[in-house]
């Protein structure tokens, strides 16, 4: 009898048609029972040591006495087995696949070589899988390879025939449908692209599907659009072409980098690179010229954007087809209503004439001229006051003209300012950075429009609070900010009601703010607290700025991760919370992020990826809150 | 002296006209006499031609101003016994909506996306019309309540001190009760509000 080691009597007893001699072959009955595990020491040679070595470590555990050795040689089968994996399983000779195993395969190529060598049937299977995948995968390698060296040469034919016979792009087949949807809304080219319908025959006589049709289109676009590149690129550049070139390609480049690293853990950090470096593209060429650049790279999850990207663009293209449309509609009714007018006013003045030869008459011919005339030189003789009040009555009319213009433009000016939806333009607010003695906090924010109420003493400081609310107000109105603007103090004033201990707050129309606690959970918190209750006032009293909020947020998409943007009032996301949550957070999320007994739940408890995650949200306060000032 | 009067007069009249023109950019726009036909994008759950509106709009000026807003329509619901259509706004996700039934429209709710004064021009030109607030718990905080005209079939989500509407909806006429009954529960509007004094925002313990 062969003297077995502990790892090969393992095998042996969860393998029971190895052929190592000296296996007890009764245990094959109860192989059944044990599948989960066969399989995992079957694949535990695909992972990595650690894991590896916990695998086969918990298996001899379980099964060291049924395989026939004892407790202590666990550790021997664990090592044995990371050890001689290569010696163990390793063959000279290769697999009946179609195609070597790549390298890449490594240890789990070799030990499913091996097992195929044993001729089990099951387990061959299983290798021959592996090995089909594997040659896939090489496959597509080589696919690419070829692709893009017959991009290179400029093969059409081959590319042609590449891109027919890429049965692994099958998604690149979904997305190509997908934006022959929303190509009928497009130009008349890409319109011509999209409305290749139902099946057609190629010269040769083959016939050829709707979406081959279009790969060939897209690709002769393609390559015409690559032509034209290289052509515009041979010509000789100016040197700020030049410049505004590298800066470009610069920038590309830097977008690029972030979307291919996959180092970078953070999948919406490179989805906005993507983003932001398709955008870049996309300013340049039309989609399906991006469509091929980025096809030749092995992209398929990013296909999902960009087809995303074309369909906003196509919307994009429609709504301003439609507000075209709407405004072709609009210039031929004032167009019709100004003949209107102009029709009834020559009815009038003809009107007038047939009675008493009026203003049709006078403003014709030599008469016209020599009145105007005369107007002038009394105009420049004797100055405006004796042109309107002394005859002939052409410079009155002149003069009216000009003074009933102006009377005009000032009360539209100022029915503008007074009514306009954004809320008048009031006084800013001027906060010095703090307030100093702290007892002059209280009538410095009255000063600014802020009356302070309650109870104003902090941690032992009887003007604690009304200190705290000044200098987050000094800091979040500082210039360039608008907050103090929006907010509309101090013309519109604002109270703020100091009571209980819970960290609560509540904004009312009417311009009072209850703050509950105040202070009582940490100046982050405070001040989050404040500036969300004040961040509602502003939504309160700029009907505009939160309509385009919500114009940019709709309610299916608010995922701010904060209690009161998900949770409050029951169910969320809601837009005012929201709002408000975007607009508070924006000062204190390098330090804060509000939740409620932990949720909402997210990677970090400050709200440092504010400014990633959520760079539109972060975007829209910088930009209409906070006037371009960072914290 | 009186030809001057009689000239003036006519300067000012036709500068009237212009003005009027210049500035009707917030006026309804008057539209062919054939309403427009939205273009179904989704399943054919409704057949858009024939939605009668003459339930919702019995004002055909009316009618032909809000349908004129509906493009392109998204793939239908069902909420309660309606079909609710989307149609497609200037914005994406903000669609207005035309609850159906029977292929009579029940309601319409056109979104506001850009600046207006809705409820302020209506006011100015139904002086005697009754209204009443409600209140959506969705726009809690932002300053936005119902504002509905039972007798005139409109309502507005509106900043009363703005007249400025987010949302337009357009019902059938009927009485304050029988819109508390029908519509407003459709809508899930509150006849108290959801942001009283009673209601709070929540802020956590320091971390």
């Amino acid at each position: 009898m062969v003297e077995l080691t502990a790892l090969q009597k393992l095998s042996a007893f969860l393998d029971p048609s190895s052929s190592v001699a000296g296996v007890d072959q009764q245990n094959a009955a109860r192989i059944g029972e044990r599948g989960a595990d066969r399989e995992a020491f079957l694949r535990a040679a695909e992972k990595p040591e650690d894991e590896r070595k916990a695998i086969i470590n918990r298996l001899a555990a379980k099964y060291h006495k049924e395989a026939g050795f004892e407790e202590t040689e666990i550790g021997n089968a664990v090592d044995e087995f990371v050890r001689n994996i290569p010696s163990e399983f390793e063959t000279t000779e290769q697999p009946e696949t179609p195609q070597q195993l790549p390298q890449d395969q490594g240890v789990i190529g070799s030990l499913l070589n091996k097992l195929t060598e044993r001729n089990e049937p099951n387990i061959a299977g299983r290798a021959k899988g592996q090995a089909t995948d594997a040659v896939h995968s090489l496959q597509e390698q080589q696919f690419l390879e070829e692709f893009n060296d017959a991009l290179e040469q400029g093969d059409q034919t081959k590319i042609v025939e590449l891109i027919k016979n890429a049965e692994t792009h099958k998604l690149l087949d979904q997305q190509l449908q997908l934006a022959h949807q929303h190509l009928d809304l497009l130009n008349p080219d890409e319109l011509r692209l999209a409305r290749l319908d139902g099946t057609t025959t190629d010269k040769e006589g083959k016939t050829i599907t709707k979406v081959d049709n279009m790969r060939d289109e897209f690709t002769t676009q393609a390559l015409k659009q690559a032509e034209k590149r290289k052509k515009q690129e041979e010509r000789e550049l100016t040197p700020a072409e030049k410049d505004a070139k590298a800066k470009q390609e610069a920038k590309e480049a830097r977008l690029q980098a972030i979307a291919m690293d996959t180092n970078i853990k953070d999948p919406n950090r490179r989805s906005a690179a993507f983003h932001a470096l398709l955008q870049e593209r996309l300013a340049q060429t039309r989609p399906y010229s991006i469509f091929a650049e980025y096809y030749d790279q092995d992209l398929d999850g990013m296909l999902v954007p960009l087809s995303q990207l074309i369909q906003n663009q196509a919307q994009v293209r429609h709504r301003m087809a439609l507000r075209q449309r709407q405004g072709v509609q609009q210039a031929v009714n004032q167009q019709s209503n100004l003949q209107n007018a102009a029709i009834n006013a020559v009815q009038k003045i003809k009107g007038s004439k047939s009675r008493k030869g009026g203003l049709g008459s006078l403003l014709k011919g030599q008469l016209k001229k020599q009145l105007l005339s005369k107007f002038k030189k009394e105009l420049i003789r004797k100055g405006l006051a004796w042109a309107f009040l002394s005859p002939p009555f052409v410079g009155e009319i002149v003069v009216g003209i000009i003074l009933l213009i102006i009377i005009i433009a000032v009360i539209v000016i100022i029915l503008f300012t007074l009514f306009s939806p954004q809320g008048s333009q009031e006084q800013q607010p001027s906060l010095q950075p703090t307030c100093t003695p702290e007892n002059t906090c209280e009538q410095q924010l009255r000063d600014n429009g802020v009356s302070v109420r309650g109870d104003l003493s902090l941690n032992g400081d009887p003007y604690g609070k009304a200190k705290l609310v000044y200098d987050t107000l000094a800091l979040i109105t500082q210039s360039p900010s608008k907050f103090g603007t929006l907010l509309g103090i101090p013309a519109k004033p604002i109270t703020l009601y100091f009571s209980g201990s819970a960290c609560t707050g509540h904004a009312s129309a009417n311009g009072l703010v209850i703050l509950s606690g105040f202070g009582a959970c940490g100046t982050s918190v405070a001040r989050f607290m404040l500036i969300h209750e004040l961040s509602h006032e502003i939504a309160f009293r700029n009907p505009g700025l939160y309509n385009s909020f919500l114009n940019q947020f709709p309610r299916s998409s608010l995922t701010l991760p904060t209690y009161n943007c998900q949770f409050d009032y029951g169910v969320g996301p809601y837009p005012a919370e929201c709002f408000a949550d975007t607009l508070g957070e924006y000062p204190v999320y390098k330090t804060y992020r509000n939740i409620v007994g932990g949720r909402p739940s997210y990677f970090e408890h400050v709200f440092s990826s504010f400014i990633t995650s959520f760079n539109p949200f972060y975007t829209f306060a910088k930009n209409n809150v906070y006037g371009g000032l960072e914290f | 002296m009186k030809k001057v009067f009689v000239l003036t007069l006519i300067f000012l009249v036709i500068l009237t006209i212009t003005m009027s023109v210049v500035f009707r950019g917030n006026q309804p726009v008057s539209l062919p006499n054939a309403l427009p036909t939205p273009t179904p994008v989704g399943p054919p759950h409704v057949d858009f031609s024939k939605i009668n509106y003459s339930k919702v709009f019995p004002d055909q000026q009316a009618a032909q101003e809000v349908l004129s807003t509906l493009q392109v329509a998204s793939e239908s619901s069902q909420i309660d016994d309606y079909t609710v259509v989307p149609f497609q706004t200037d914005i994406d996700q903000r669609q207005n909506l035309v609850y159906e039934k029977n292929n009579t429209a029940q309601y319409v709710v056109q979104e506001k996306t850009s600046d207006n004064t809705d409820l302020m021009v209506f006011l100015a030109s139904h002086p005697g019309s009754q209204s009443f607030q409600m209140f959506d718990s969705i726009h809690a905080g932002s300053g936005f309540s119902w504002y509905i005209f039972p007798q005139d079939g409109v309502g507005f989500l509106a900043n009363k001190d703005f007249g400025y509407a987010l949302k337009v909806l357009y019902f059938p006429k009927t009485t304050k009760e029988n819109f508390i009954q029908t519509a407003a529960k459709t809508f899930q509007l509150l006849q108290d509000d959801p942001n009283s004094e009673n209601v709070q925002e929540s802020f956590p313990e320091n971390p």
